[in-house]
């Protein structure tokens, strides 16, 4: 009797064991990477130039938005209702640096710095802060909840969005162009439609950051999460989508009791970092790769949206997934890291 | 003299595994939110369902808690039956590559896989060690 019993637990536990051990030497063939063939070149389009300490010495430094100058954000002091900040600014060659101090609001989601003004929102609402005399406006907005910012170049204070805006019963995702001056909000380009609000999962999903070429006059908005890049003219208005070969899904997101949202795992992957236009293509920093010891840049034709060719670009031992800003000009680009800048110039 | 060596090394390990689910039962209990939204974010479990899976963790390690200290021998035992189900649990979550960080509480939480298995594994075997000497050897 006590010899079956032991024989019935060994048998139990062996099983088991042999469970936990094919679990973890094999993969399920239902995991997909989304990783493509890639057609590498051995050409370049970027020239590594020089890498720059981040000017402050802190070492979680924000990074704001800005059309002209890599600006980091360095939070000092926690006051009750603000926080004291310093904020170094510096053009891309990183020759001229200015320290200006200056008091944000605690609690804010800076999104983006222009003449003097710091642009963010608090409990979903858009203020302005001027950093010269601290004084706050407040816009209203109010069935806007803007999640991201860029400010057109031009003269008529209109900025493109990326949020969620109120209308009616609908709630609208999507891009819009709003004026500061007269208030006017225009839908660009939707996303979704949804009948009740989903501002905090579509942020999640629809992650990314904006980006102006000066060379092709073309902003695009290159999601972090999802295979889409969309490109807008310089006065904001939509002209296409690119989807990106590696075809990453929307990220599914969850929510607890308590109605925090977040990515649920193994349907949210890393896609395209940061992107830019020059000569009438779109390069792509890509981070669906299995490459971890360089950057990878994928290049599509604007034309046709097409894949062209990939390029491996050595910068120290970072890979694309290390990108966490990119900054441009006329001459070349700084890719942003946790702690330096990689300046590169365009090959000729 | 070997045999009394490998009884309070059992002794030892015992009481480790004791104090080790004690201390990532009370973890999940402290931090029972942050442990239901490592389950949700697995995608294996609904709202609804990690909720009641949470309770049943902890409800579990305690009840393994009140075996080991009570009836040593049949704790031992539903402790490596529970270390198992955990290894399996997290083995199943790297191989649809649904694991990210531990949830497990405490120091643990945060922590990659592969030390997360080897410190699984290590318990499951330590307590087999123990069982084996309660049972054959003391």
């Amino acid at each position: 009797m006590k010899n079956k019993f032991f024989v019935i637990v060994a048998t139990v536990f062996c099983t088991l064991f042999l469970w936990i051990l094919y679990l973890n030497f094999f993969e399920s063939n239902r995991v997909d990477y989304h990783f493509f063939n890639r057609n590498f070149s051995n050409n370049t389009v970027l020239v590594f130039d020089k890498l720059t300490d981040k000017i402050s010495n802190f070492d979680f430094i924000d990074n704001i938005p800005s059309n002209d100058s890599i600006i980091e954000l360095e939070k000092k002091v926690f006051n009750a209702d603000t926080i004291e900040c310093k904020l170094y600014f510096t053009d891309l060659d990183f020759k001229r640096k200015i320290i200006r101090n200056t008091r944000i609001p605690k609690n804010c989601n800076i999104l983006f710095y222009k003449k003097d003004r710091v642009y963010f929102t608090k409990e979903f609402n858009f203020f302005s802060c001027n950093i010269c005399n601290n004084k706050i406006e407040k816009y209203p907005l109010t069935n806007l909840k803007i999640a991201n910012v860029k400010f057109l170049n031009n003269s008529k204070e209109e900025m493109l969005v990326f949020g969620e805006l109120k209308e009616g019963n609908k709630f609208l995702t999507g891009f819009f162009k709003v004026s500061l001056l007269n208030l006017t909000i225009q839908p660009i380009k939707i996303l979704e439609t949804n009948n009740k609000n989903q501002y905090l999962a579509n942020t999640l999903k629809y992650v990314g950051e904006f980006t102006y070429s000066p060379s092709d006059t073309i902003l695009s908005y290159a999601c972090d999460k999802y295979s889409r890049i969309y490109f807008f003219d310089k006065t904001g208005n939509y002209i296409k989508e690119l989807i990106t070969s590696e075809n990453v899904p929307l990220p599914t997101i969850s929510t607890n009791e308590k109605g925090d949202s977040f990515y649920s795992r193994g349907g949210t992957w890393n896609t395209n970092m940061v992107s830019f236009m020059k000569n009438g293509f779109v390069y792509v920093f890509s981070a669906r790769e299995i490459d971890k010891l360089n950057l990878i840049l994928d290049k599509y034709s604007f034309t046709d949206l097409k894949y062209i060719e990939t390029y491996k670009i050595k910068c120290d031992s970072y890979n694309s997934r290390d990108i966490t800003n990119l900054f441009i000009n006329e001459n070349g680009i700084v890719l942003s890291f946790t702690q330096n800048y990689a300046s590169f110039k365009f090959s000729r | 003299m070997k045999k009394k060596g490998l009884v309070l090394f059992a002794e030892i390990i015992y009481l480790f595994i004791l104090f080790f689910f004690c201390y990532t039962a009370a973890n999940k209990l402290v931090n029972i939110d942050s442990f239901k939204t490592n389950l949700i974010k697995t995608t294996l479990f609904t709202k609804e369902t990690a909720h009641y899976f949470s309770y049943v963790v902890i409800c579990l390690e305690i009840l393994v808690i009140g075996l080991l200290i009570f009836k040593k021998q049949i704790g031992l035992f539903a402790f490596v039956i529970t270390m198992f189900i955990f290894t399996l649990y997290i083995s199943y979550l790297r191989y649809n590559q649904l694991y990210e960080v531990c949830g497990c509480g405490g120091i643990l939480n945060g922590l990659e896989y592969r030390y997360h298995f080897i410190i699984n594994l290590s318990l499951l075997l330590s307590g087999l060690f123990c069982l084996y000497i309660y049972k054959y050897e003391k």
